[in-house]
């Protein structure tokens, strides 16, 4: 779906064919996680892409379809489609992955009871809003998760990790904790695999705040107790004490396999699989192209991948696309190449459409291997792009991309600034003007429609461990390849001990740990002994776990510590590693673990990533936000992977998170994809509603532009009063909720329009996003449930005015709800916070005017949690009826 | 700018009592800025008079208009073909505009919904701190900027006071101490010589020792 939206925006023609029933796959069936937070499961993407992929009339959707017959023809390919023939130019294959099943393991005794369920029933049982006790048939004490089911494993012939489990468990067990508080919640699992934008923060907020308790542990049997309850037998990996704990519902985390298709399709096509199963891409890390040219692959057909990652991996399908048929290409013929589509995904487009000029010059910030990628791929679609390096040369931090530095220096579309830096940038999306700061302090004015930060990040030792930076027989996992590593050229016949140390945060854990592996392997084959000390093995690639598996056969001693190792310098620099081995705790019986003592003739450090230095200044440069860490880009999945907060300025690689270096090419192609579409034919047609300030009001306060999440408003310095760029309102309507003067209307939102709709019915105000479709889908199955509600659209829950709350019940609703995201998971990014707000101001308004403040409520409601919405809309027809109209009834 | 807050409803509504037919006025220009008493805070009073005193029934017959400043005749003059219809305006403005449209409109009971507070900024939006008492006789030049009239709670001129206490005053821990505040800010513009000379005692007719104070510029006038 993902790739066919990017296309279709793109101006090319999409068939979308589904064998199953309808669009949406496998996502389509889980649940949103949001507690009273987004925990960023993503599925709300999901059904975003399935509304816009129905949508939009130039995706041809054929479900209950296969290609039988697939004909390579000049240009492209012809495809039997049942009875039907496709000529395309291009495939894309993204036909997922199928759940491991969970009955093939006998010992987990699944399907044998209710009280023994798979995640993926979790997930429906969620999603449908009957209760996991219903469900279960009993009240729950203790839910127990078992990881890795059908993943890990190489007697089954799937040693890989399925990467995703991990998170999703992690998210289900939030969900019932929250929904059921007393529940008590254990994670069997062998190591944390990491995802999203800060893990280890996500981890320790289960671990402390809803009190999950993680076990080093695969259980190797299920029993069931007198009672009823199950038996979950395992052995402590780190003790080595065999338990058996019981619990009332044990939830199975069946990994990915492979699609049922994918080897049909691969055959069809002349594609290979890799050993595993999954279709197998040219390069194994990144990339869309497969060795059949015109072929592409997307998403967990090509080993498995979140949510996330599978709408990142069609976007970048998308782009190989592109360049097929802009391949060859003069740059004026590109815009009749690549004719630009609409933008996909609105439900209300503006009846005054508006083509505003921009400049197709894209300006990259940031010269390192994703700079460098994002500029190729902008001049293969049609743009010219500018980079700006602060350093003297290309090339970041990467070793192998002073080849394709020199080239960027020849590309006659690429422009490089070095020893350059950003330092003004006004305008907005489409027509940005950059001032840049070049070699002795001589500026330059450069006109750009779109920037890409690709700034990176500062690799460097995590504060434990600064000490060691600098010293002897010390260095930099990242340097090795510069430096040369300690036990090169070592040909004594005893080697010497490199100890690898990698730090706790999850998220560095994931981008670095296959380095070490490597460096592990290199040091053994050298004749050294090699130590890896890690929290976790953070294997969650099926590449990685192969790795994993050759350093240990070659010898390799891994720690999965705890607590922070400590490293002793003696006199003469000797190097001595203390690590506490929970492994070798229990065996004397003892509560603390020993402490382990390794003298390393070198000691080997992954550096932790960090946001540059100048992180904050070209973030207020810029006008856009950071998240965590203080890497640039919020925390909110809408923005994933590489959007910002404003329009028109992207965020890809190093600077926006601790990423891996395929992670930051396949942000550089998306980014470049997404900008190029902005401008690269020097045209915009806005055709989104936007927001108007009417100047005869205006006083020029700065509420709007304060609070309007994407900068899109600013002065206009000759009329003195606030002006909202087209280019850039992303179209919430919350400076209109905040303007005091009442100064500012967004299309087709406007009061009297909203107004229009408020009658003396209880009243839900839906984001448009989340709520309505929730609320769409509630109607359709248990409409008499909430009949006479009256639905009002937004298209943020911070569109609603408090004005519009308070007249509402006014007209005679006796009580009011607003419904919108999950913190975080706002698609304006902070609308709902301006809607709780005012909910609680209205609340307290009413309060003074002597009635019920319990009148209005706001809900968080997912877009997918149709149940949560009728509960919600029931609960506040009760509130009204319980409370009764507004106007007390005159006795007599 | 002027900085105002709302009152709470049961004293506006305690104002109100006896009228039937009521007229709520916006001001298009400070309070509409700090939040008080803009169109949008017209709205919202009109609607909350109304649902309180709707409770029973009987709700009182509320309107609404917003004019650019109340305290320009010109505008207020914008309010006269309905002004008649009412027996109560509840002025959202300043004290100033309470005051001209009352001037203005002999014989319609006019009453504030706001309390004006101060001559300030938004400190940050939301937050309004004062910065001016209009004292008319302005020392900044001497204080690095920063207002010890308006700003110190005793109104010192060679301050700090006792009271100074790690750079907090004594009066509430939320309050800088002015003084503290123009001692560093005179120390980084190299200026502390400026502390050596004394303040002389201020001309405090000036300010409203003199009575009300009226400006006349001869040369505007038409």
């Amino acid at each position: 779906m993902a790739a066919a939206r990017s296309l279709v925006s793109a101006g090319l023609q999409v068939a979308l064919v589904e064998k199953g029933e309808r669009i949406g796959g496998m996502a389509a069936e889980y649940a949103c996680k949001g507690t009273d937070r987004c925990n960023k499961c993503n599925v709300c993407l999901a059904h975003e892409l399935i509304r816009d992929v129905k949508s939009h009339p130039g995706i041809q959707v054929l479900t209950g379809s296969r290609v039988e017959i697939a004909e390579p023809v000049p240009g492209g390919y012809r495809l039997g489609v049942g009875k039907s023939e496709i000529e395309c130019s291009a495939v894309v294959l993204a036909t997922g992955f199928e759940p491991f099943d969970a009955s093939s393991k006998p010992e987990f005794r699944y399907g044998t009871s209710p009280s023994v369920i798979t995640a993926l029933d979790l997930e429906r049982t969620l999603r449908d809003g009957s209760g996991v006790e219903e469900r279960v048939g009993k009240p729950l004490e203790s839910v127990a998760f078992i990881q890795c089911v059908g993943s890990r494993n190489t007697k089954s012939g799937r040693g890989y990790c399925s990467r995703v489990c991990c998170m999703y468990s992690l998210r289900m067990a939030k969900v019932l904790r929250h929904r059921l508080p007393a529940v008590d919640t254990t994670v069997f699992y062998m190591d944390f695999q990491g995802g999203g934008k800060d893990p280890g923060e996500f981890r320790r907020k289960a671990e402390l705040e809803n009190s999950i308790r993680f076990v080093r542990a695969m259980p190797g049997d299920v029993t069931w107790a007198p009672g009823g309850r199950a038996v979950v037998w395992y052995e402590e990996m780190e003790s080595g004490v065999c338990r058996a704990s019981e619990f009332d519902l044990v939830v199975l985390a069946v990994g990915t396999t492979p699609g049922r298709d994918t080897s049909a399709l691969a055959k069809m096509f002349g594609m290979d699989l890799d050993e595993f199963g999954f279709f197998k891409p040219i390069h194994s890390f990144g990339g869309a192209s497969t060795k059949v040219p015109r072929v592409f692959v997307a998403g967990a057909c090509r080993g498995p991948r979140d949510i996330a990652e599978s709408v990142a991996d069609g976007e970048q399908a998308a782009l190989a696309v592109l360049r097929v048929h802009a391949a060859g290409k003069a740059r004026e013929e590109l815009s009749s190449a690549l004719p630009r589509g609409t933008w996909p995904g609105r439900r209300v487009t503006s009846k005054h459409p508006e083509t505003v000029e921009v400049a197709s010059t894209v300006l990259v910030l940031g010269g390192g291997i994703a700079g460098m990628e994002a500029a190729k791929a902008l001049r293969d679609l049609g743009c010219r792009a500018v980079i700006v390096e602060s350093k003297a040369a290309l090339g970041g931090r990467s070793e192998a991309t002073s080849l394709l530095a020199g080239r960027m220096e020849e590309d006659a579309s690429i422009d490089v600034l070095t020893q350059s830096r950003l330092v003004a940038l006004d305008g907005q999306a489409g027509n940005f003007a950059a001032t840049i700061q070049g070699p002795g302090a001589l500026t330059s004015k450069i006109s750009a429609g779109a920037v890409i930060i690709a700034t990176g990040c500062r690799r460097e030792f995590s504060e434990s461990w600064r000490r060691l930076s600098g010293a002897s027989r010390v260095v930099g996992l990242s340097q090795l390849g510069k430096s040369g590593p300690p036990w090169a050229g070592s040909t004594s016949c005893r080697g010497g001990r490199v100890v690898i140390l990698v730090g706790v945060r999850p998220e560095t854990a994931k981008a670095v740990f296959r380095q070490s592996l490597c460096a592990a392997l290199s040091a053994l084959a050298a004749g050294w002994e090699a130590y890896v000390l890690a929290p976790e093995a953070a294997v969650s690639t099926p590449y990685d776990e192969g790795l994993y598996l050759e350093a240990r056969n070659a010898g390799a001693v891994f720690v999965k510590y705890r607590e922070e190792p400590e490293v002793e310098v003696g006199e003469c620099a000797t190097l001595r590693v203390l690590v506490k081995d929970p492994s070798l705790g229990g065996l004397s019986g003892g509560a603390s673990p020993e402490t382990l003592a390794i003298d390393a003739d070198a000691l080997v450090v992954a550096e932790e990533a960090y946001p540059q230095e100048d992180t904050e200044g070209l973030a207020k440069i810029l006008k856009v936000n950071t998240g965590p860490v203080g890497f640039f880009q919020d925390d909110n999945v809408n923005l994933l992977p590489v959007l910002t907060n404003r329009r028109g300025v992207f965020a890809v690689g190093g600077c926006r998170g601790t990423l891996d270096v395929t992670e930051a090419v396949s942000d550089a192609h998306i980014a470049a994809n997404l900008a190029a579409r902005l401008v690269a034919t020097g045209k915009l047609e806005v055709d989104w509603v936007t927001a108007e300030v009417d100047a005869e009001k205006c006083a020029l306060c700065l509420t709007c532009i304060r609070t309007c999440p994407h900068r899109a408003v600013s002065v206009d310095a000759g009329a003195r009063v606030a002006k909202v760029a087209r280019t850039a309102c992303w179209g919430c309507g919350v400076c209109a909720a905040e303007c005091p003067g009442k100064a500012i209307t967004l299309e087709s939102y406007s009061d009297e329009e909203i107004l229009s709709q408020v009658t003396p019915a209880v009243t839900v105000f839906c984001c448009e996003h989340s709520a309505l479709v929730a609320a769409e889908a509630a109607l359709a199955t248990h409409q008499s449930a909430i009949s006479g509600l009256n639905i009002v659209t937004v298209p943020c829950s911070g569109k609603v005015d408090i004005i519009h709350l308070l007249k509402a019940i006014e007209r005679g609703a006796d009580a009011v709800m607003v419904a919108g995201c999950f913190d975080e998971g706002c698609h304006y990014l902070s609308g709902n916070k301006r809607a709780l707000l005012r909910v609680a101001q209205v609340a307290s308004a009413l309060k003074s005017a002597g009635l019920e403040p319990e009148r209005v409520q706001f809900y968080h409601i997912g877009p997918d949690m149709s149940a949560a919405f009728l509960k919600a809309a029931q609960e506040t027809m009760e509130v009204a009826r319980e409370l009764g109209p507004v106007v007390r009834r005159r006795v007599g | 700018m002027i900085v105002a807050e709302r009152k709470g409803l049961e004293e506006i509504l305690a104002m109100l009592s006896g009228c039937s037919r009521v007229l709520v006025v916006g001001c298009g220009t400070c309070v509409t800025v700090c939040m008080a008493g803009g169109e949008k805070e017209v709205g919202v009073l009109a609607s909350l008079l109304r649902l309180a005193t709707g409770r029973d029934g009987k709700p009182l017959d509320v309107d609404e208009a917003t004019i650019e400043r109340q305290c320009e005749w010109e505008f207020v003059d914008e309010l006269a073909p309905k002004i008649g219809l009412y027996d109560g305006v509840l002025s959202m403005g300043c004290g100033a505009g309470v005051q001209t449209i009352a001037q203005r409109f002999e014989g319609v009971r006019v009453v504030p919904a706001l309390n004006t507070k101060f001559i300030g900024i938004p400190e940050k939006q939301g937050m309004w701190v004062e910065m001016c008492l209009g004292c008319g006789d302005c020392v900044l030049d001497r204080t690095g900027g920063i207002c010890p009239i308006a700003r110190c709670s005793k109104n010192l001129l060679n301050g700090p006071c006792g009271g100074s206490q790690g750079g907090k005053c004594e009066v509430s821990k939320d309050i800088d101490c002015a003084w503290q505040l123009i001692h560093d800010r005179l120390a980084t513009l190299g200026r502390l010589d400026l502390l050596e000379k004394e303040l002389a005692p201020k001309d405090w007719s000036k300010n409203r020792d003199g009575g009300p104070r009226k400006v006349v510029r001869e040369e505007v006038m038409l």
